[in-house]
Formats: C-alpha cells, sequence, structure tokens
C-alpha cells in the first residue's frame, strides 16, 4: 500500500504545471502595468449607457415577457466593441446566424509572429439585462483594454478577441464560435469581473465549496483539461497587483451535477467540447446582489477591483501567447 | 451454523487446512456514498463497490474495499483496515483503516498554493452496529465511518456511509 501512495505521489509530481519562464513572465508582468484604470472604468460606463439606451430583445419572441428577458439588449454595445476595434487598427469579422433570435458575434485577431496557427481566445459576452454593468460590461471593458495593450505589440501566438452575443439566452454565440471556428490552444473567458466587496459574510457560495468569506477575490475556474492554464495563471500573477485568485478546479470536463454551477458562462461550450478553457469571474450573483437587476450599475462597481482583474488578464493572455 | 462457525473461528483439524483458510474469507458487494472536506478539495458521491475480509479468529479481522462513486466527477474509493467483531448472529464491527481517493473532486487554491495534484489520503473510525451474520451470510447496513482527509494542503474531515453491505463466507 506505502508502495501504491508513493507511487501516486510521484505521478502527482510528475504531472507538475508546465511553467512559464523568467522572461515571459516579466514581460507579461511588464504589459500588465499598462493597465489604463480610468479607460476601463470609462469603457464601463459607455457600455452600461449604451445598454440603457439600447433597443430591447423581443422577449416575446422569447416565450418570456418578466421584467428581465424584456430588458435584454445586444445591438449598440457589439457596435461600440466593434468601434473599438476599428480604433485599434483591426478588422473586426462578423458571424452572423438567424439562431432566433439572431446571433452575432464580434471577432478580431492579432497574428502571432512565430506561431501563427496556435491561437490564444480572449472573450466576452457583450449582450446584458438592464444596464449590465457588472453582468457583462466589465468582462467587454477588460477584453478591449488587453486589446488595447497588445494591438501594437504581437506575440508569438494568434490572440483571437471575441465579444460573444447572447451569453444570457444560453451561450449562444460562444456554441456557434465552438462549432465554426479553429479551436484556440487555451481560452480564458471574462464574465463579471467588476464587483467586490472586502466585507465578511459578503461572499455567498455552495456545500463544498470553501470559498473565503469576504468576495473580494478572483475565481480563476477551469476543469481538468484546463488545470495547468490555471497554474499558470496563479504563477503569473503571484506577487502582483491583482485580486487574489482562488482557482477552482472541476472534475472531469465539468459537467457532473454537483459542479454545474461552474459551466454557468461561454467557457462551457469549450469545456464541452474538450477544449482548454479558463474562465473569471467575481462569482456573480454568489457576490453582486445588483445580479440580473436593474441596480446593476456602474457606480457599485471598484475600480481598483477591475484594473486588477484587467491585469491578471493581460498577463494570463501574453504568457500564454508567448510561452515556449 | 456451520458456515458461520467456518467464518468465525479457526479451524483445528490440520486436515482442513485448506478449507479453512477459505472459511476465514468473506467477499461481497456494498453501495455507499462518501464525502471528503478540506478548504483545498472536496471529493465525494454515491456509487457501489467490493470488499474482502480476512477474519484471523472468531473476533478480529482485516479488510479490503475498493468503491467507485459518482457525483463530483468518478473517483475510485480504496479502504485497507481491520477491526473486533462481536461473536454471534447480531455482529457489530468496530473498525478502524486507511483511505486513498482517487480521480475525479473539485479542487481549490490555497493561499499561492495551487490546486493539489495528489491523491487524497485519510485515516477513518467506523462502525457497523445494523450487522448480522446467518450460515456464512454477512448482512450490514447503515454502517458509519468518519475521519480525517488531507491531499498534501490541507485537512478536513471525511465520512463514508455503506448503506447496505452484502458479504458470503468463501467457506460456504
Amino acid at each position: 500500500m506505502s508502495r501504491l501512495v508513493l507511487l501516486l505521489l510521484l505521478s502527482a509530481s510528475a504531472c507538475a504545471p508546465g511553467l512559464i519562464d523568467g522572461p515571459v513572465a516579466d514581460t507579461a508582468r511588464a504589459i500588465a502595468k499598462e493597465v489604463d484604470e480610468a479607460r476601463l472604468y470609462a469603457d464601463v460606463v459607455s457600455l452600461a449607457g449604451l445598454h440603457a439606451s439600447d433597443t430591447r430583445v423581443d422577449c416575446a419572441a422569447l416565450n418570456s415577457t418578466a421584467d428581465t428577458w424584456c430588458n435584454l439588449s445586444n445591438a449598440t454595445a457589439r457596435r461600440f466593441v466593434e468601434e473599438r476595434f476599428r480604433s485599434l487598427g483591426l478588422s473586426p469579422e462578423f458571424d452572423t446566424a438567424d439562431t432566433h433570435p439572431a446571433t452575432s458575434n464580434v471577432l478580431v485577431e492579432l497574428r502571432g509572429t512565430s506561431k501563427p496557427d496556435e491561437v490564444i481566445l480572449l472573450g466576452a459576452h457583450f449582450d446584458a439585462f438592464f444596464m449590465g454593468a457588472d453582468d457583462n460590461s466589465s468582462g467587454v471593458a477588460v477584453m478591449l483594454e488587453v486589446a488595447r495593450l497588445l494591438a501594437t505589440r504581437p506575440l508569438a501566438r494568434t490572440v483571437r478577441f471575441v465579444g460573444f452575443d447572447f451569453e444570457e439566452i444560453g451561450l449562444i454565440g460562444s456554441t456557434r464560435h465552438v462549432k465554426a471556428r479553429s479551436r484556440p490552444k487555451v481560452s480564458l473567458v471574462l464574465d463579471c469581473v467588476g464587483y467586490s466587496d472586502s466585507a465578511k459574510g459578503s461572499q455567498g457560495s455552495l456545500p463544498g465549496f470553501p470559498t473565503p468569506s469576504a468576495g473580494d477575490f478572483l475565481a480563476a475556474i477551469a476543469n481538468d483539461v484546463s488545470r495547468p492554464r490555471v497554474e499558470e495563471v496563479l504563477q503569473v500573477v503571484k506577487g502582483q497587483q491583482t485580486p487574489a485568485v482562488l482557482a477552482i478546479i472541476a472534475p472531469g470536463l465539468g459537467a457532473g451535477p454537483l459542479s454545474g454551477n461552474l459551466m454557468r458562462s461561454d467557457h462551457a461550450p469549450f469545456w464541452l467540447a474538450g477544449e482548454s478553457a479558463v474562465f473569471f469571474t467575481d462569482t456573480a450573483n454568489f457576490r453582486n446582489p445588483n445580479y440580473h437587476t436593474r441596480s446593476d450599475v456602474p457606480d457599485t462597481l471598484s475600480q481598483a477591483f477591475l484594473a486588477g482583474v484587467a491585469r491578471a488578464t493581460a498577463m494570463s493572455v501574453v504568457a500564454w501567447g508567448d510561452a515556449p | 451454523m456451520k458456515g458461520l462457525l467456518l467464518c468465525a473461528a479457526l479451524a483445528s483439524s490440520p486436515a482442513a487446512a485448506e478449507a479453512s483458510l477459505r472459511s476465514r474469507v468473506t467477499v461481497g458487494l456494498e453501495s455507499l456514498g462518501a464525502i471528503s472536506l478540506t478548504s483545498a478539495r472536496t471529493q465525494g458521491g454515491i456509487g457501489g463497490g467490493a470488499h474482502a475480509a480476512f477474519a484471523f479468529d472468531a473476533h478480529w479481522l482485516a479488510y479490503a474495499r475498493a468503491a467507485w462513486l459518482f457525483g463530483l466527477g468518478s473517483h475510485t474509493l480504496l479502504r485497507v483496515g481491520g477491526g473486533w467483531q462481536r461473536e454471534g448472529v447480531w455482529r457489530p464491527l468496530l473498525h478502524g483503516g486507511v483511505v486513498l481517493g482517487l480521480g475525479g473532486a473539485l479542487d481549490f487554491s490555497v493561499g499561492d498554493r495551487p490546486p493539489s495534484r495528489a491523491p487524497t489520503l485519510g485515516v477513518v473510525l467506523g462502525a457497523a452496529l445494523l450487522r448480522f451474520q446467518v450460515e456464512g451470510v454477512t448482512v450490514s447496513a447503515l454502517e458509519l465511518e468518519a475521519g480525517l482527509s488531507t491531499e498534501l494542503i490541507a485537512l478536513g474531515p471525511r465520512a463514508t456511509l455503506t448503506l447496505l453491505s452484502l458479504g458470503v463466507c468463501l467457506g460456504l
């Protein structure tokens, strides 16, 4: 028995994470320091304002006239993402399809210098209920900030930025993307990344999830396939100016009955396809009382937390993009 | 009562040595649920398994149990240990052992430490109070086992509830 245990321990250590080496980590950290907190928050305010004035999705067509579903919008936020990509000198693509309602993801690629066929994907959904400051203007703003940082600084691998459409209806845009596009080497999905509360008891949880009491950490969620990527995230953000990162690894593909809450965003279609994907979140309704309500407005977010998430995101993307 | 006697006690005749050895071994099947909770890992589920026990005498035995559980992914639970059982039809068993959990779990980072890749290790004490043996057939219900678990980062409680266990003496 002791030999079996020893063998297992040795095999566990033999499966140690792929390490991000010094120069790559140094580059990632240097780029992350250029995150502009004021610009980031201004983007959240702009996106939330656009959602507030946008034409609503026809909720009757969704077979629901509930207040939440009748306050879902996507069009002007998508236009904002498109225009931002263009302002960075990039040429966005759309993949419109009539999925009842029609969906149209918006995406750009920054071609890699030495491994262009290997793709790192950074995505966030741009549809939102009400103003959707946390869910998910925060994620879109972080994605755009990282695109700004990398637009003139290509990495070894291609970086694909994707604004996913209609996550709220059922991950429609991301599911279509996974089916239609070449598979990325790793994907990082951002959803609800701006709300923080350091008061004890502010963090909700579920049985079996030993989360901290204070809701001021960033959850980095992976499954067994993407476990090494989360280990690299922990490695590259260590000691940096980011929120504390709580890594959560779901077993297998993550689709088990007791871990279903870990699959509630656009990373799920990647997981189900067997792909490597990591999900950054403030844990949404387990922390933010404004989740999917009219009170999900920019004033409720923490600019410092949001900027910290942007730094963690930038470091992760650069580390994966430039890793040997 | 012949089966009971064979499974419960050492055979006295040298000529019956082979039969005696078989008579000391019980094998069986069981249904169970288990949970292990630390700040770095939650592992658990429900499922079924198999067990084998070797009786040293009428009271003392050693066992090995393997179970396959589903819930948080799927994982294998291996348990070895020993215990004391009462003689008679009502045969409550008190036991202790070590546990090895391999496979699916919810893993968490703790501070700067990444989620553990090590298997779950544990020590447990258990009681099977609703345990009976008639004619070499052992039936046990609602056997409870509790102890401590670790994945080499954190320490926490673990528990196993064996809903129903059926065993048959090989010497029957």
